[in-house]
Order: structure tokens, then C-alpha cells, then sequence
């Protein structure tokens, strides 16, 4: 083949840019737009036409955006730096109509006849995120599907649990209800705090019910930035329901727990899960134990709920956090499969050590301390 | 009424729920009746195997010896017998308290 005629190569290279998918930019070492293709007049609502010569800093949104393109570019044009080439970062691009759309940039730089020039392609990042969102949606419902069904397992519990304020209110309720007081005793017990012991119980039968809405209602997935030691006090509180009596909970806690960005409720079913477990574990053995401890080290968090029960049995490790896959003999066997996926979905891991042997089961739910979320990422470079 | 009033009686009673425990406490003492009440099977059978009330009361779910096992031990040394009647609370009874 001899030499292509440039017409040609001019004919392909339009052809090619008009077909493909990404927005491609050509600029100068100004950032005036040389090239603007057809993916780009789609994805900014402005024509070839109109962009062509105008500054490329005004299809993308902010103040410091902007900042960061110019100085992006200023650095490639003055140091040619090859880390630039093709490496793709989140952006926000600006459409005609204001609307900020989510791009993936990525720079390359051609060495041309009239000095350097940049070829920067825009991907739309807004199928990926919707995709993102969709599923990150359909991991909250499934997730609350599963929590709904942790308190139907636990309704029994939860009646008598419910049935004992009730029941002491009824009795404080029917004492104050007699006519008179026949020892001398009862007149000391003055019916203000009776009544005050009433409104306690009264209370207490609240916060279970609050407990339990909060635990179930439904509702998309968030992000806060939290206390957990309250978090994990009230899912112990929910998942002890019904075990009070027979098993004894230890608690400690890292003496500098930091603040941390997770969905509480999420958080709070993890915790619930593994108190269950580990109360199955334990359930007809003498001194049943729980140990549930939290301790930090400089990159993470780990809550870890520890039992003294038999462990896990061998041929139920490898599958334990299939998802309908359970050793029980009760329950979907989807707790540790959700919540393992919770776990990662906030940045962190669930594992565990199965014991066996004289000893118990382990679970450590591990939590980074500082972690871009899922769809929470910086737009910044 | 008057009938009520002279039939004075002790009550022990074991539930390791402390409001529970109060709250019938308070109830059978207006009823003129004296009321011990324990927060465990242990410390229940400690003071029922030396002095036997005129009714029991247990929670069948406690730390320590459950209800039934009180009633077996209480049993053997035949202090049902001698009480005038024991009372088991069910897990979820209501309010009125079935016996058995």
C-alpha cells in the first residue's frame, strides 16, 4: 500500500469519531476546542459549530473544576506527563441546560506540526451510576426483606418480651385502681409513684415496638456519619430478646471509637445477625457466653462477636456465606451472605474463625475508618 | 372484703424481670398478702428449702434452675405438698396468670 491520500485519512478519522460512542475533544495547549464529535453534541446539547474555538473549561461545572482542568492541562503541557495519558477520573461536565452529568475523563496528548494537543474522551457515567444505584437499591430491599423476616423467627420472643412491661403495668395499673389500702405499707407507696413506675413500663413496651419499627421500615439506603456504640447496644437489646434469662452478654468497647459513616440500620443488622448466631451457638450450654467487643487500630474498625459454643461445623465452612445455604435447621440461611454484603458495601469484610475444638465461633465485622462509599465517590481528581 | 382482709399470707415469687417482679410484689401486698420476691432459681431454692409460704409464684424461663426445675426440686423434698398452691408463669402468659 502506498502512502494514504489525506483526504482519506481525514474521511476515516471524521467517520470514526462521528460513530463513536464516547465524547471525543480535541484542544490546543489552550484548551480551544478543535474537535468536537457527535457523541459530544449529544452529551452537551451544543454543536460541533457552535464549540469549535471556544474554551473547553466551560463544558464542565465548578470553580474548581475548572481550576483543576486548566492546571491538568498546564502540567501535561509543561512536564508531558505520561500518567496522564489514558488514565480516566470522575468529573463533572455541565450540559446547555445546566444539568450536571457525571463523565469519565480521559487525556491523551498528540505531538502535531503546530505544537501539542490534548484528545480528551468524555464517557457518560450515568447508565454506570443509575445501574449502581439500582442495585444498590435492590441490595437495601432484599436486605430489609431479610430483617423482616429475622423478627417474624424472633415473634415468639419478642410477644413475651413486649407481654412483661404490659404485664407490670397492668398490675401497678390495677393496684392503683383499689378503693383502699389495707396494710400500712401500702399507704406508703404513694400512688405518684405508682404511677411513675407505670410510666416506666409504659416506656419500656415503646422503645421494644420503636426498636422494632426502626428495625423494619422501609426505606432507601443512607449514609450517616454515627456513634456506633448506641447502634450496637440496641441490636444486642433486639437480638437478646427471649435469651436474657440464659445467656450472658459481655460488652467492651475501645475507649476511642471514632465516628463512622455507615447505614445505621444496615449496621445494626449485621450485629443482630451475629448476636442470633452466636445465640443458636451457645443455646443449652451451661454458661452460655457472648462476647461482643469493638477495637480500632489505625485503618479499621473491627466488631467482633465471640460465643463459647461448639463452632462451626467443618463441612459447613466452606458454603457458609452462600446465600440459602444454613446448618441450622432454621431461618433462609441468608443472614451472613447479607451481611457480608453489607459489610463490603461499606468498604469492610466479615470473617470469621469457626473454633471447634473447645472453642467458640468468631465473627469480625471489619470497617475501614476513612472510605469513599459506594456511589458517594469524590468528583474531585 | 372483710374475709380478704383476715386471710394474710406468704408469697414467694421468682422472675428475673425486676419490674415484673415489683410490679406483683406491689399487687399482692395490697391484697394484704407478704411478698418475697427473688431474681433467680438459686436464690429462690437458698430460702425455699428452709421455709416453705403458703403460695409460689415462678417465671419458667430464669437464670439458674428454671421453673421446672424448681418444681422437681420442691418436689422431692415435698414442699409442694405443704405449700397451699404454686403457680407457674408460661412463657407469653397473660395478665391473669394461668396456673397449672
Amino acid at each position: 500500500m502506498r502512502e494514504m491520500a489525506p483526504s482519506v485519512m481525514e474521511a476515516r478519522l471524521a467517520s470514526v469519531l462521528d460513530t463513536e460512542s464516547d465524547g471525543i475533544i480535541v484542544i490546543d495547549e489552550q484548551a480551544h476546542i478543535l474537535v468536537f464529535n457527535k457523541a459530544c453534541e449529544r452529551l452537551f446539547g451544543f454543536s460541533a459549530e457552535e464549540m469549535i474555538g471556544r474554551n473547553m473549561a466551560m463544558l464542565f461545572a465548578g470553580e474548581e473544576d475548572v481550576r483543576t482542568h486548566n492546571s491538568r492541562f498546564g502540567c501535561a503541557i509543561n512536564a508531558d506527563d505520561r500518567r496522564i495519558n489514558g488514565v480516566g477520573r470522575e468529573v463533572k461536565a455541565r450540559h446547555r441546560d445546566g444539568t450536571i452529568i457525571p463523565v469519565e475523563l480521559a487525556i491523551g496528548v498528540a505531538l502535531t506540526l503546530g505544537g501539542r494537543q490534548f484528545i480528551a474522551v468524555l464517557r457518560d457515567l450515568r447508565p454506570r451510576k443509575e445501574s449502581e444505584h439500582r442495585l444498590s437499591e435492590l441490595q437495601a430491599e432484599l436486605a430489609r426483606i431479610s430483617r423482616i423476616s429475622a423478627i417474624a423467627e424472633m415473634g415468639s420472643a419478642i410477644a413475651h418480651e413486649l407481654n412483661q412491661p404490659l404485664t407490670a403495668l397492668m398490675l401497678y395499673l390495677q393496684s392503683m385502681k383499689r378503693p383502699d389500702d389495707p396494710s400500712s405499707k401500702a399507704k406508703a407507696l404513694t400512688l405518684h409513684a405508682m404511677i411513675e413506675k407505670a410510666h416506666t413500663e409504659a416506656e419500656r413496651a415503646c422503645s421494644i415496638i420503636r426498636r422494632i419499627r426502626k428495625f423494619v421500615e422501609k426505606r432507601g439506603p443512607e449514609h450517616k456519619l454515627v456513634d456506633l456504640r448506641p447502634l450496637i447496644d440496641d441490636a444486642i437489646e433486639l437480638a437478646m430478646a427471649g435469651h436474657r434469662h440464659l445467656t450472658r452478654l459481655i460488652r467492651t468497647d475501645d475507649p476511642e471509637l471514632p465516628l463512622m459513616s455507615v447505614d445505621p440500620v444496615q449496621f445494626q443488622q449485621v450485629v443482630v445477625n451475629l448476636v442470633r448466631n452466636a445465640l443458636e451457638a451457645v443455646s443449652g450450654s451451661e454458661d452460655a457466653k457472648i462476647h461482643v467487643s469493638t477495637r480500632r487500630d489505625s485503618e479499621l474498625l473491627e466488631l467482633s462477636v465471640e460465643d463459647n459454643g461448639p463452632g462451626i461445623p467443618l463441612e459447613a465452612i466452606d458454603d457458609l456465606f452462600d446465600a440459602f445455604s444454613t446448618f441450622k435447621g432454621s431461618g433462609l440461611g441468608l443472614g451472613l451472605a447479607i451481611s457480608r454484603t453489607i459489610a463490603q458495601n461499606h468498604g469492610g469484610d466479615l470473617k470469621f474463625n469457626p473454633g471447634s475444638g473447645g472453642r467458640g465461633t468468631n465473627f469480625m465485622l471489619t470497617l475501614p475508618l476513612q472510605r469513599k462509599l459506594a456511589g458517594e465517590k469524590s468528583m474531585q481528581p | 372484703m372483710s374475709e380478704r382482709q383476715r386471710v394474710k399470707g406468704e408469697i414467694f415469687l421468682a422472675d428475673d424481670d425486676p419490674a415484673l417482679r415489683d410490679a406483683l410484689s406491689v399487687t399482692f401486698m395490697l391484697e394484704g398478702f407478704h411478698a418475697r420476691s427473688f431474681a433467680d432459681g438459686a436464690s429462690f431454692l437458698a430460702v425455699a428449702r428452709e421455709s416453705i409460704p403458703d403460695a409460689i409464684l415462678l417465671d419458667v424461663k430464669m437464670p439458674g434452675p428454671s421453673g421446672i426445675d424448681i418444681l422437681h426440686e420442691l418436689h422431692a423434698h415435698r414442699v409442694v405438698r405443704r405449700a397451699c398452691f404454686l403457680i407457674l408463669n408460661r412463657y407469653g402468659m397473660d395478665c391473669r396468670g394461668d396456673g397449672i
